[in-house]
């Protein structure tokens, strides 16, 4: 049972994936069951690591299942319009031309390709007209985490994203998350000097290392991403893989801290505030 | 009989695009038509101005294939790129000089 609130807060993130991995890394424990029914809130971070869970489980023949809000019609409500209740019970699929729409639902990637970011911007634009920079940034954004997860992660589910629009602030909050090998895992194979996970997140945030999966990997995707969503576009990020997490507000500096739970796979989490290039501008002048 | 070299090309990038594929697969594309260029141009131009994603693989791994097959030294000084924004360039940027760093180690 899930008995707390699944806001989009670090914090939030850490406590749910407390809860769940211990207990579905149990053995014998099938069928392994989530119970949402009680929740007060849920946003796109939980919903696409529950999601990416869910995924995971399936394709290792374990019988799982999520039980979802049935109290609260706005908890209901983000439950479909994030398409968690069309993947997990064939609800019907959110309309995503739906002028109000503020939600890209969840979607599975296997690799990064141009159009890869396409839903988080068609999101923004139907709100705000963004200038190209930020554009720029955000795509890119979107697009190094699924190149990282398609270079070096071998997950079986690909990577499973969400994203969500925030009116008031205006703010993007995009979660991309898969299950395939950590960070510190694929790091440390190529550079057995390195310890830790909370060492191998450091030196990738960084950049200039990498496990080079591939001859494109050069060791700039992670660091261009955090250089990107703190210092470009003054978000903040978090990083959970393994068992460590890295999270940084706009001033891009880093601080990494022990999860206290195994969390079998990476997720990228980041929340960027949205400035429209001709309303904004307008109201400054 | 010596072949004439032309002075300058440029390569427009959208034009080396699969909207379906990968963006790496891009750019082992456009790499083939630069290095193709550079046997009988000076220097290529490639005008990213089309294309709004680049991410640093995408850079790393058209640098990087330019650089194996026509050399590294073409890619520091007959070759020439077009940006579409200030984030595009600062994101060209930082792959072109781990390319370098690569090259040179």
């Amino acid at each position: 049972m899930i008995d707390f609130a699944l806001g989009d807060e670090r914090e939030t993130v850490i406590q749910l994936l407390r809860r769940v991995c211990p207990f579905l890394a149990q053995e014998g424990a099938d069928p392994k069951q989530i119970d949402l029914t009680q929740i007060e809130y849920l946003g796109p971070f939980a919903v696409a690591i529950l999601f990416a869970n869910s995924q995971a489980e399936r394709l290792a023949g374990h019988s799982h299942e999520i039980l979802l809000p049935i109290e609260r019609p706005k908890v209901m409500g983000f439950a479909r319009f994030s398409g968690l209740h069309h993947r997990l019970d064939g609800g019907p699929a959110p309309d995503v031309s739906h002028p109000d729409n503020q939600t890209v639902p969840l979607e599975i990637v296997q690799k990064a390709t141009w159009k890869v970011a396409n839903p988080v911007i068609e999101l923004v634009r139907r709100h705000v007209v963004i200038s190209d920079d930020d554009e720029t940034y955000l795509r890119n954004s979107v697009t190094e985490v699924i190149q990282n997860v398609e270079d070096h992660a071998e997950s079986a589910i690909g990577a499973v994203y969400c994203a969500r629009f925030l009116k008031k602030p205006r703010k993007i909050r995009v979660a991309i998350v898969d299950r395939g090998l950590g960070i510190g895992t694929t790091l440390i194979r190529k550079h057995p000097e390195i310890r830790s996970t909370e060492v191998a997140l450091r030196r990738v945030v960084d950049g200039g290392i990498s496990a080079r999966s591939k001859p494109n990997n050069l060791g700039l995707g992670i660091s261009n991403l955090w250089r990107q969503i703190t210092q470009q576009l003054g978000g903040e990020i978090f990083i959970v893989t393994e068992g460590a997490i890295g999270y940084s507000d706009h001033t891009g500096h880093l601080c990494t801290s022990n999860v206290g739970a195994h969390f079998a796979g990476t997720g990228v989490f980041f929340t960027v505030p949205v400035v429209d290039k001709e309303n904004d501008r307008a109201r400054n002048n | 009989m010596l072949a004439t070299i032309e002075k300058t090309t440029v390569l427009d990038a959208s034009n080396y695009i699969d909207p379906k594929d990968s963006v790496v697969a891009s750019a082992v594309m456009l790499a083939d038509a630069v290095v193709d260029a550079l046997v009988t141009r000076e220097a290529v131009i490639v005008d990213l101005r089309g294309l709004r994603s680049v991410s640093s693989s995408y850079f790393n791994m058209l640098l990087s294939c330019v650089a194996r097959r026509s050399g590294i030294e073409a890619v520091r000084t007959r070759l020439g790129f077009e940006f579409s924004s200030m984030a595009q360039k600062s994101i060209f940027d930082r792959s072109f000089d781990a390319v370098l760093r690569s090259f040179e180690a």
